[in-house]
C-alpha cells in the first residue's frame, strides 16, 4: 500500500517535472533555431520572455483585457515583433559591417540589458504573483492517481506539436532549406536568390515568439519579477541549447524536459535516508542536494561546457575593431595627447576628495573600486581576447573571504584583502582550467555560470553569509588608521596605480607580445612555442586578482559585504558592457568607464536606467569610428594607434606603386640549380594540375567522383 | 636516424582516414617534398607532426625523441618550425613583433619577472636576429606595417620569417608558394635555398611543380591519405602511379603500384595555366 503510494507520488512528480521541463525545452529550441538560422546566440532570450510575461500581466491583470485577447497579442504580436526590430536595428546593421562574433555577443548582451532595464523603469523591480494563466490549472486525473493540471498539459501538447513543426521546417519547407542555406554562407546563399535578410528577420521573429510563449507560460509558475524569472528562464534556456551544442532541435527538446523530471524528481527526494539502506547521511549532503536542486540548470550547464567536445562556434572569433586593444607589445612611451589627458587625469584623481562633500565623496570611493575591477576586464578581453561575463563573481569572492577573514578571524585588514585577491585568483584558475580550449561565447557563458554559482552558492546563502551582509572594517597601515574617507579615498588611489601598472606590465615587453599572439592566432602560437595553457591560466589568474582587489574594495568602502553588489546578471553584465563602451581596449577605458558609471548612477537614481542608457550606446557605439568612447576620442584627436615610422613605411610604399626597394633584392639573388631536371611533358601537365588546385587554396571540400 | 623519422602514421577524421600508415623521414640540409592533389592529407599529415592532431596510430620521432604525444609548443620548442596553408599571422601585430615573439620564445628569458619591472626594453640579440630575417627575406621595408594590412603573398613571407625566428632544426612549410607571383616565388626558392644551406632540414608541402622540382631531393606523392610514390624528382615525374594519380583512369590500368587506390579522381580543368 505504501509502496503503490509511493509509486503513483513519482509518477506525480515526473508527470509535473515533464510539463516544467517542456516549457524549458522550449526555450531551448528558441535559442538554437535562432542560433542556427542567424549564428547569434540569443542571449536576450530570457529578457524577452519575461518583457512579454510583463505584456500579458499588463493587459490581463491591470487594464483587464481578456485574456483570449491578450494571449495572442502578447505571443503573437509583441514577441514576433520584438525579434524583427531586433533584426532590423541591431543584427542586421552588424551583419552589413561584418561584425565579429565578439562585438555579436556584445550587442546581445546589450539588448538583454536594455530590455531589463526597460522592465525596471516601467515596472520596478516589485514581485507579482498574480501572472495571468493561459489555461485553468484544474486538474484532470490519469489514473492511478496521478494528476495533471489542464495547463500542464496543454503546455506538453503545445511544445510537441510546436516541435514537431519545427522539425518539418527545418527539413521538409522551403524557408527551412533558406535557413540552412543563410547560415552556411551567407553570400553564396544571396547570390541563389535567397533574400538572406527576409530570412534572418524570420528567424528572429521565430525565436523571439518562442521567447515570448516560454515567459507566457512559465510566469505562473513562479512569480513575477524583472530579476528572479529572468535568471531562471537564462540559466534553464543556456543549459539546454548548450547541452543540444546550439544545433540539435531533438537534443534540445529531450534536455529540456529531462531537465524539468529531474529537477522534480530533486525537490521531493530526501536524500537524508538512502533508498533501501536506511542509513542516515550527514547534514552536509542533504545540504549539498538542496543547492544542487536549486543550481540544478548552471551546474548542467557547466559540466556541458566542460565535457561537451566539438563544440564549435561559427565565424571569425577575433575581429578588429573596438574589442581589441591595438597597442600590444609596442613601446611604452606616451605620445603626447595622451600623456597631457593622463597628467589631467592623476591631477584631478588627486583633486576630487577636496570638491567632494562628505556626502558624495562615497561616490569617489566607489568609482576608485569599481574603476580596479574595470581594468581586470580591459586586461582579460581587451588585452587577451577573453570575454569573462564574470568579473563581479571574482570581485565578489574577495570581498566575501576579506571580510571574513577580517571580521571572524581578525585578520588586519590589508591583508585580508590580499588574501580575498588570491582566493579570486584560485577561482580564476578554476573557472579557466576546464575551459582552456574554449574561447568567446563558450567562455563567456562558463564565467557567466561560475559568476551565478558563486552568487548562489555563496554570496546569498544563509549558511555561508548569515543574515546576508557580513560586516568589513576599512585598513589601517603601521598603526595609521585609514578609515576617514579622504584617507581611504587615497588608499583606494595607491591601489589604482598598483593596479594600473601591473596592467600596463601585462601589455609590454615578452609578455604582451605573447599575450597579443594567442589573442590573434592560437595555433600558431603554438606553433611558435607558447605554451597556450599556462599564460591563458596566468592571465585568468591575474585578471581575477585584480578584481579581486576591486571587489574588496568596494566592501570596505560600504564598511559591508552584501552578495547584491556582484550579482551575476545585472551587476557583471552591466560592468562588462560599461568597460567595453568606454574602450575595452585601453585602460584608459576603464577610467573613462568607472567615471560614467558612477557619474551617471549619482546623477540618475531610478533603476534601470543606466542599463538602458549603456545598452543603447553599447548597441550604437560599434558603428562609431573607434568602436567605443575612447576610440571616438582618439580618432577625433587623430591619436593613432599604429606608431608614426609605420605610417610613413606605408605612405612611402604607397608612393611607389609597391613595396619598394625588392627589385634590387631579386636582382642580385643566387638561385640555387638542385636538380636538372627538364621539364618533361609530364611535369608540365604536373605543373599545370597543380596550379589549378592550388587556386582555390585548398578549402574546397574533398571532391570525388563515386562509383 | 634521421632528423624526422615518422612510422606507420594513420589519422582518421570519424570513419574517413585522412592519413593512412604514412612513413617518411626528412634530413637535416635537404628538402624532402610532399605532393599531392588536393585532400591527400599532406596537411592532416603536417598536423600530425607539429602536435596540432594526435594520430590514431604510428609513431614520429624528432631529433632522437619520440615526439609523438607531445604538445604542439614542446616540438616547437625542440625545433620544429612551420607556416601554415591557411595563413596564421598575428594579423594585429606589426611584422616586426610577429617575427620579435617567434624569437623572443625561443630564447630563455624570465617572462613573469617582466610584470614586476619597471623598464622593459628590447632585447639587442632579438632585435638583430629579427632584423637579419627581415633583410634576408627582403622585408625590411615592411617592418613596422600592421601585418593584417599585407598581401598574401607577403604573409606567407611573414610566416617563413616567423618561423626562422624560432631557430627550426626542421621547416615544415605548408603551401608557401600559393599566393606568391613569380617575383615573390622566385625570392621564396632563393630564401628556402639559404635555410637548407644552413644545415635545416625542410618539408615542404607545394603545388608549384617547377619550385618542387626545383629543389627537392626527395619528393614523395601522397594520394588519398597514403603515399604513393618516392624518390627523387625524376623518378618520381616518372613513376606510373604518380602519372595515374594526376592524369586519371585513363592510364590506372597501366600502373603498378599496389597501393594505388581507387576510385580516380575527377580533376576539372582549368583556366589557370
Amino acid at each position: 500500500m505504501v509502496l503503490a503510494f509511493a509509486g503513483s507520488l513519482w509518477l506525480q512528480l515526473i508527470v509535473a517535472g515533464a510539463a516544467a521541463g517542456a516549457i524549458y525545452a522550449l526555450a531551448g529550441m528558441g535559442v538554437v533555431v535562432t542560433y542556427r538560422a542567424t549564428g547569434v546566440f540569443n542571449f536576450a532570450y530570457g529578457a524577452v520572455a519575461v518583457l512579454v510575461a510583463y505584456v500579458i500581466w499588463q493587459l490581463n491583470a491591470q487594464w483587464h483585457v481578456p485574456i483570449g485577447l491578450a494571449a495572442p497579442i502578447a505571443v503573437l504580436v509583441v514577441g514576433p515583433g520584438l525579434g524583427l526590430l531586433l533584426e532590423r536595428f541591431v543584427f542586421r546593421p552588424l551583419e552589413r559591417r561584418g561584425a565579429s562574433q565578439a562585438e555579436r555577443l556584445v550587442a546581445v548582451i546589450g539588448v538583454f540589458l536594455l530590455l531589463e532595464g526597460l522592465m525596471y523603469a516601467i515596472w520596478t523591480g516589485q514581485v507579482r504573483e498574480n501572472a495571468p494563466d493561459l489555461v485553468s490549472n484544474h486538474a484532470l486525473d490519469l489514473g492511478s492517481g496521478v494528476r495533471i493540471g489542464e495547463d500542464q498539459l496543454t503546455v506538453v501538447l503545445v511544445v510537441a506539436v510546436i516541435s514537431v513543426l519545427l522539425w518539418l521546417m527545418f527539413r521538409r519547407s522551403r524557408i527551412g532549406l533558406d535557413l540552412r542555406a543563410v547560415v552556411d554562407r551567407r553570400e553564396l546563399s544571396q547570390l541563389a536568390a535567397i533574400d538572406a535578410n527576409r530570412v534572418s528577420a524570420f528567424a528572429w521573429a521565430l525565436g523571439c515568439g518562442f521567447a515570448g510563449l516560454t515567459g507566457v507560460l512559465v510566469a505562473p509558475l513562479f512569480y513575477l519579477d524583472p530579476y528572479h524569472l529572468t535568471l531562471l528562464v537564462v540559466f534553464e534556456t543556456f543549459s539546454v541549447a548548450v547541452v543540444a551544442r546550439l544545433a540539435s532541435l531533438p537534443v534540445a527538446a529531450a534536455t529540456g524536459v529531462g531537465l524539468g523530471v529531474a529537477s522534480s524528481l530533486l525537490t521531493h527526494f530526501d536524500p537524508r535516508v538512502v533508498p533501501g539502506f536506511g542509513f542516515h547521511l550527514p547534514t552536509w549532503v542533504t545540504y549539498l542536494f538542496g543547492q544542487l536542486e536549486q543550481n540544478l540548470s548552471a551546474v548542467v550547464l557547466l559540466v556541458a561546457l566542460v565535457v561537451l567536445r566539438r563544440l564549435d562556434e561559427g565565424g571569425s572569433t577575433n575581429g578588429r575593431g573596438g574589442l581589441i586593444s591595438a597597442g600590444m607589445g609596442g613601446g611604452t612611451r606616451l605620445r603626447r595627447t595622451p600623456a597631457v589627458l593622463a597628467g589631467l587625469a592623476v591631477l584631478a584623481a588627486l583633486a576630487l576628495p577636496w570638491a567632494l562633500g562628505t556626502a558624495t565623496i562615497g561616490d569617489g570611493q566607489t568609482m576608485l573600486a569599481v574603476l580596479i575591477v574595470f581594468i581586470s576586464i580591459v586586461c582579460i578581453t581587451g588585452f587577451c581576447g577573453y570575454i569573462s561575463l564574470g568579473q563581479a563573481g571574482f570581485a565578489g569572492v574577495s570581498a566575501f573571504v576579506a571580510a571574513d577573514a577580517a571580521t571572524k578571524f581578525h585578520v588586519p585588514v590589508v591583508f585580508a584583502m590580499l588574501l580575498g585577491g588570491l582566493a579570486a585568483m584560485v577561482m580564476g584558475l578554476l573557472t579557466g582550467y576546464p575551459v582552456l580550449n574554449r574561447r568567446g561565447l563558450l567562455l563567456g557563458l562558463m564565467t557567466l555560470a561560475m559568476g551565478l554559482l558563486s552568487y548562489n552558492l555563496i554570496f546569498t546563502d544563509n549558511l555561508v553569509v548569515g543574515s546576508g551582509t557580513i560586516a568589513m572594517a576599512r585598513p589601517s597601515l603601521f598603526g595609521l588608521s585609514l578609515a576617514g574617507d579622504h584617507a581611504f579615498y587615497y588608499f583606494e588611489l595607491v591601489w589604482v596605480g598598483l593596479m594600473l601598472g601591473l596592467a600596463r606590465n601585462l601589455r609590454r615587453g615578452r609578455l604582451g607580445r605573447i599575450l597579443a599572439a594567442m589573442r590573434d592566432s592560437e595555433t600558431a602560437a603554438r606553433s611558435i612555442g607558447i605554451d597556450l595553457r599556462r599564460y591563458k591560466l596566468f592571465i585568468f589568474s591575474i585578471s581575477a586578482f585584480i578584481a579581486g582587489i576591486g571587489g574588496a574594495l568596494l566592501a570596505e568602502q560600504a564598511q559591508l559585504f552584501s552578495g547584491l553588489y556582484f550579482d551575476p546578471l545585472n551587476t557583471s553584465l552591466l560592468w562588462f558592457l560599461v568597460v567595453v563602451v568606454a574602450g575595452v581596449g585601453s585602460l584608459a577605458g576603464s577610467v573613462v568607464g568607472a567615471v560614467l558609471f558612477v557619474m551617471l548612477s549619482v546623477v540618475v537614481k531610478q533603476s534601470g536606467v543606466s542599463d538602458i542608457v549603456f545598452a543603447i550606446l553599447a548597441l550604437a557605439i560599434g558603428s562609431l569610428p573607434g568602436g567605443s568612447l575612447v576610440g571616438v576620442a582618439r580618432h577625433f584627436w587623430r591619436i593613432d594607434v599604429v606608431p608614426k615610422p609605420a605610417l610613413r613605411a606605408m605612405a612611402a610604399a604607397q608612393r611607389a606603386g609597391g613595396p619598394g626597394g625588392r627589385r634590387e633584392a631579386i636582382g642580385r639573388m643566387p638561385v640555387r640549380p638542385r636538380v636538372g631536371l627538364a621539364p618533361s611533358a609530364l611535369a608540365t601537365r604536373l605543373m599545370s594540375r597543380a596550379g589549378a588546385s592550388a587556386g582555390d587554396a585548398g578549402r574546397a571540400p574533398r571532391e570525388r567522383v563515386s562509383g | 636516424m634521421s632528423l624526422l623519422e615518422v612510422k606507420d602514421v594513420t589519422f582518421r577524421f570519424g570513419g574517413l582516414a585522412a592519413v593512412r600508415g604514412v612513413s617518411l623521414s626528412a634530413e637535416a640540409g635537404r628538402v624532402t617534398s610532399l605532393i599531392g592533389p588536393n585532400g591527400a592529407g599532406k596537411t592532416t599529415l603536417f598536423n600530425c607532426l607539429t602536435g596540432l592532431l594526435r594520430p590514431n596510430a604510428g609513431r614520429i620521432w624528432f631529433d632522437g625523441r619520440d615526439v609523438t604525444g607531445m604538445d604542439p609548443h614542446v616540438r616547437a620548442r625542440l625545433g620544429m618550425g612551420r607556416t601554415f596553408q591557411r595563413l596564421e599571422v598575428f594579423t594585429n601585430m606589426t611584422v616586426f613583433q610577429n617575427l620579435q615573439v617567434a624569437a623572443e620564445v625561443a630564447r630563455p628569458g624570465r617572462i613573469l619577472r617582466g610584470v614586476f619591472s619597471l623598464r622593459q626594453p628590447d632585447e639587442p640579440d632579438v632585435v638583430g636576429a629579427v632584423e637579419e630575417t627581415l633583410a634576408r627575406l627582403g622585408l625590411g621595408w615592411a617592418r613596422d606595417m600592421p601585418a593584417g594590412e599585407l598581401s598574401t603573398g607577403l604573409l606567407r613571407l611573414v610566416e617563413l620569417g616567423r618561423a626562422l625566428c624560432t631557430r627550426p632544426k626542421l621547416l615544415l612549410l605548408d603551401e608557401p608558394g600559393s599566393g606568391l607571383d613569380s617575383n615573390e616565388t622566385e625570392e621564396l626558392r632563393r630564401v628556402l635555398g639559404d635555410v637548407v644551406g644552413s644545415g635545416v632540414a625542410v618539408l615542404l608541402v607545394e603545388h608549384d611543380m617547377e619550385l618542387v622540382m626545383g629543389i627537392s631531393d626527395t619528393v614523395h606523392v601522397m594520394d588519398f591519405g597514403s603515399i604513393i610514390a618516392s624518390g627523387t624528382p625524376a623518378e618520381v615525374a616518372a613513376a606510373p602511379a604518380v602519372r595515374a594519380a594526376y592524369l586519371g583512369t585513363a592510364d590506372a590500368e597501366e600502373t603498378t603500384a599496389p597501393a594505388t587506390p581507387t576510385p580516380r579522381r575527377r580533376h576539372a580543368p582549368s583556366a589557370r595555366t
